[in-house]
């Protein structure tokens, strides 16, 4: 190896070769060391095996409070100990996620423990983030929740090309190019005056251009539904909470067929009194008003549910 | 399968790891190989269309270089020219001429009931097809000698580096380099790598980031825009189409530098081109000299006096705006450009070499000429002919700076800054491979600058290549 290197460096485009190659395993370096400073989302995500140690740890039935950041700003994890009073809670809401990630979280961090028990999956969504035809983010899997022998099944992890697989590699190896999004998001908020709000509207409008030029998908749920098997295989109650969301979306038949099933509790919280306009901060997160809401209501009704179930 | 995208990486790199190892006669067999499943990619059922094309150009070009007799010569060569334009007309121009007609019609008092065909555009027919029919047209002016097999013929037409957009191939270039041994040469993999480097950064950190400033400029109605947002919107169009094209380009030719296969240079900075014919000799040049051979010559050229030069100089531009898309607008583009070129003839300026000591000269009459390209460009871009002509009004009568020209400005310093200032440096020198001429750290610099660009700038949402619908 070093031989090789050693002759490359005689070369004058061997030499800048490698001064690339160290600037990027320099950075590389460097953004592992200090990624948790970057973003809360990233130290949240740094610390969720932390969190779930915790929840094992108290050797009591815990719940687990699952999403994204809809989820993160709109439940508190505080008042549904009033639900649940004897177990912990865990709160692992990583912003950006889908079905995809929270698969990954939950096979790795819950399913493959056998010293923790979850007796409650409480998971927030919205519009199809449940269904199969999720677009997963190839990156975030790789370098945030899946493992990479998670690749060998691509199509379990929603990767359904060459591509996906490549980025979802690429992403596993090279922090500089898992993180772009954040480094990019940081950097041009910087730079570009009012950067994060003009093109969170550009990406909501063509967002909103392509759903209605595109055809009408049909949306199924067959890894939720095998996951959800899983998890009451192992006696936990997956209540699943449609999300309010400013805008309307359906809740597809599939999903409320498992419920009718039995094997999830689907509650939703779409139109909740009290939940309009002034309660969102932005676009699309409630704010603290809302969280309380939409907390309260939560807690309504998982109590009714475990008074039900005695 | 698009040069950004993971697919087409691992698809070449498989194809590099066995053409290397290949004898020559395997190495074009494998090419050919790659170049229908590149193209098939998209949708098999164009290979036909590809497969045909090739067929009769190849046979057509086998009896030109047998035959003597002019009148069956030219019968032949008509017949391919007549393929070719049937092809492409169909393909590109029915849906447009049906639906112009059907509108005559109804501004006569008829109502027409002309049915429509939901036809798909080939992607890249107009390159492909250009570079087949010059082939035959090549061999029939003896300009150059028939292909010896199908093989290395169809290997010609379906090279898969250039095949959707570009560059347009002449056969004297491409095929004897097709028809030889191949040898990798030192400095190949350098050059290689630069190019490709260097088109990834202009298509996708710098073309895909600006796509959405553009979109959005170019969606929202007229009325809502100021003349500052409008100004942006073209500056940033003219960026992006100019780091998606030549940006395609670039890797094109870096990933045949690694097949040991030289590509034509397409581009050659045309921003700073100080008059529309110097433009034209950097932008797009394959096709510039394609138009150039095969029909401004034909027409007469220069040949015949100012007015038919003029006259012939319009059509030329017309109809190599109308190679773009069967669109009025592309149309007004390429009227615009003829309009420019004629009216530097006529005004007499000289910019054909360089200006030495009268840099401010210089530096007014490239700012001016970028200029008169935007204004193309507004017209190229713009979705109707309201739409252009409400935007140009804007531009004129409305110098209001608001939140969204800031934001505009601001991405468009960011991205494009860079590359603009690089550029010149590289217009300095005349030397296209500037940067593998000078020292280590430069090079390092400007390789890891791109290289992190690429790393952490990758844009939102992938874009497909701007040219592909041509």
């Amino acid at each position: 190896m070093w031989n090789k290197v050693s002759t490359a460096w005689r070369a004058p485009f061997g030499r800048v070769l490698i001064l690339v190659a160290l600037g990027i395993v320099v950075s590389d370096v460097t953004l592992r060391v200090i990624e948790t400073r970057l973003s809360g989302n990233l130290a949240h995500v740094a610390e969720i095996p932390s969190l779930v140690d915790a929840a094992a740890a108290t050797r009591r039935p815990a719940l687990l409070l699952l999403g994204n950041s809809l989820t993160n700003n709109g439940i508190a994890a505080e008042p549904l100990r009033a639900a649940h009073p004897l177990g912990p809670i865990a709160k692992l809401t990583p912003d950006g996620t889908n079905y995809w990630d929270w698969q990954c979280i939950l096979e790795h961090q819950v399913l493959a423990r056998a010293d923790l028990q979850v007796d409650t999956l409480v998971l927030g969504y919205a519009w199809h983030l449940l269904s199969d035809q999720t677009q997963p983010d190839p990156s975030s899997l790789g370098a945030l929740f899946c493992r990479a022998t998670d690749a060998l099944k691509p199509n379990s992890i929603g990767l359904d090309s060459i591509g996906d697989v490549s980025e979802f590699l690429l992403a596993g190896s090279l922090r500089p190019y898992a993180l772009r999004e954040t480094l990019r998001n940081r950097g041009l908020a910087l730079l570009i005056p009012d950067y994060a709000r003009l093109t969170q509207l550009a990406n909501v409008n063509q967002e909103a251009a392509k759903q209605a030029s595109g055809p009408k998908k049909q949306f199924t749920y067959a890894h939720f539904t095998a996951l959800a098997d899983k998890l009451r295989a192992r006696g936990t109650t997956v209540v699943i909470i449609a999300m309010p969301v400013r805008g309307e979306y359906d809740i597809d038949e599939e999903l409320r067929a498992l419920d009718a099933r039995g094997l999830i509790v689907l509650l939703d919280y779409r139109a909740t009194p009290g939940i309009d306009e002034r309660v969102f901060k932005d676009e699309m997160h409630l704010g603290d008003q809302g969280q309380q809401i939409l907390t309260r209501r939560l807690v309504g009704d998982l109590r009714a549910r475990s008074v039900a179930a005695r | 399968m698009i040069f950004n995208s993971f697919v087409f990486w691992v698809f070449f790199a498989v194809v590099l790891a066995l053409y290397w190892r290949l004898p020559h006669r395997g190495q074009n067999i494998l090419l050919l190989i790659a170049g229908y499943t590149f193209y098939g990619y998209w949708d098999w059922r164009f290979l036909f269309l590809l497969a045909f094309s090739t067929v009769v150009d190849y046979f057509v070009g086998h009896f030109l270089g047998r035959l003597e007799d002019p009148k069956k010569r030219k019968a032949l060569v008509v017949l391919s020219i007549i393929v070719n334009l049937t092809f492409l007309g169909f393909f590109k121009y029915w849906g447009f001429f049906v639906n112009e007609f059907g509108d005559v019609l109804r501004v006569m008092g008829f109502t027409p009931h002309i049915p429509v065909l939901a036809i798909v555009l080939p992607i890249g027919i107009s390159f492909y097809t250009f570079q087949s029919m010059a082939y035959t047209i090549d061999v029939y002016r003896r300009h150059t000698k028939p292909a010896p097999n199908l093989l290395d013929f169809a290997v010609f037409v379906s090279y898969f580096p250039q095949l959707v957009a570009g560059p347009i191939e002449r056969s004297f270039k491409l095929l004897p380099q097709i028809l030889s041994e191949r040898r990798y040469r030192k400095g190949d993999f350098s050059e290689g790598l630069y190019h490709i480097v260097i088109g990834l950064c202009k298509k996708v950190v710098i073309a895909d980031n600006l796509a959405p400033i553009v979109n959005h400029i170019f969606d929202v109605p007229v009325a809502q825009l100021s003349g500052t947002e409008v100004l942006l919107g073209v500056l940033a169009f003219a960026i992006q189409i100019y780091g998606d094209f030549s940006g395609y380009s670039s890797i094109a030719q870096g990933v045949s530098k690694w097949m040991g296969i030289d590509l034509s240079y397409n581009f050659r900075m045309p921003y700073f081109a100080r008059s529309p014919s110097e433009f034209w000799q950097r932008w797009h040049i394959s096709l510039s000299q394609w138009l150039r051979d095969y029909l401004y010559v034909p027409l007469g050229g220069n040949r015949r006096g100012p007015r038919r030069t003029y006259i012939n100089l319009m059509l030329t531009m017309l109809l190599g705006g109308l190679w773009h898309g069967a669109a009025w607008t592309y149309v007004a583009w390429g009227a615009w450009h003829g309009a420019l070129l004629i009216a530097y003839r006529l005004v007499g300026v000289d910019t054909s070499g360089k200006s030495e000591g009268r840099p401010w000269v210089s530096f007014f009459q490239t700012v001016l000429m970028f200029g008169f390209v935007c204004v193309g460009w507004l017209f190229f871009r713009a979705e109707s002919w309201d739409q252009a002509m409400g935007m140009i009004g804007l531009l004129l009568t409305d110098y209001s700076w608001t939140e969204y020209s800031a934001y505009a400005a601001a991405m468009l310093a960011f991205f494009a800054a860079p590359l603009m200032i690089y550029e010149w440096f590289v217009y300095r020198s005349d030397d296209m491979l500037m940067l593998l001429h000078r020292p280590v750290w430069q090079q390092a610099a400007t390789l890891g600058y791109f290289t992190a660009m690429l790393i952490l700038f990758e844009p939102l949402a992938q874009q497909v290549f701007i040219y592909f619908q041509f």
